[in-house]
């Protein structure tokens, strides 16, 4: 019994991270809610097999990852990743200039990033290609190693790295259609 | 030696710390002379930086705290 209260102490302070991670995949709170509940479930009834010193966070995002997959991710469609094209690098930074003059030509990169709602954040990453939002997602909001992630996805590293690469320019152009449906932006390119 | 146009291909390979050690060494040699690609550099990783602090966490709630608890079947005191 004290092994099982000594993992939820472990266990629980990652609910937020799991929660927030949920909440993109899924893209609405009950749903994000049932699935971060079945994780810590299948957690819970795996932990025999969790070797204590090892890594927990990366065993719990395993393990989410894999539920999502295998429950959750036909419920809702996604934009594909051929409908995106081939976008160029820094797309997100050439529009920089003309989103500077929106705040006094200021070209402080936080404050033309705080330009952005939390919202439209969020919404950029729920947004994503369905290849590209795991490794999107595990890379660059939870810091997973490309390694770890080619792991918990059982794809190789090279296709791990070119998901997050594609992703992230995805992303950038997403806040991109943001900003010009705000007429923060407004020529073509 | 590595160009503007090498820096910008292997920018993000170059973020991840995924390139090997000479293909690295002269991005670094470059970004020492070019501060157009220290700024595009700095600019992709305060990005990345700031959709994961915006993005990375949600309150889970007394509600959800309880019930994830109950998973465990045990009883932990309050935060």
């Amino acid at each position: 019994m004290a092994d099982r209260t000594r993992f939820a102490e472990d266990a629980m302070p990652y609910a937020s991270q799991l929660l927030g991670t949920a909440m993109r995949m899924t893209r609405n709170r009950s749903d994000a809610e049932d699935l971060v509940q079945e994780t810590m479930l299948k957690a819970f009834r795996a932990y025999d097999s969790f070797e204590p010193g090892t890594n927990l966070r990366a065993w719990l995002f395993r393990i989410l990852t894999n539920t999502y997959i295998n429950g959750y991710n036909a419920k809702k469609v996604r934009p594909h990743e051929s409908e995106l094209g081939d976008l160029e690098n820094l797309y997100l930074y050439r529009h920089l200039p003309q989103l500077a003059n929106k705040i006094d030509g200021s070209s402080a990169e936080d404050e033309v990033l705080a330009l952005f709602t939390d919202d439209e954040v969020k919404a950029a990453l729920e947004h994503l290609p369905e290849q590209f939002l795991l490794p999107v997602l595990l890379a660059d909001i939870q810091d997973f190693s490309y390694q770890e992630i080619a792991d918990m996805l059982d794809v190789p590293i090279g296709t791990v790295m070119s998901r997050i690469h594609r992703g992230r320019k995805a992303l950038q152009k997403s806040l991109v259609d943001f900003a010009r449906d705000r007429g923060l932006i407004t020529s073509h390119g | 030696m590595a160009d503007c146009n090498d820096t910008i291909e292997q920018l993000y390979a170059y973020l991840d710390r995924f390139l090997d050690d000479e293909l690295r060494l002269e991005i670094d040699e470059h970004l020492r002379v070019c501060p157009d690609c220290q700024g595009r550099l700095e600019f992709e990783h305060t990005l990345k930086i700031t959709i994961r602090e915006r993005s990375r966490e949600e309150p889970v709630g007394e509600e959800l705290r309880q019930r994830l608890l109950d998973c465990f079947e045990i009883d932990l005191p309050d935060e």
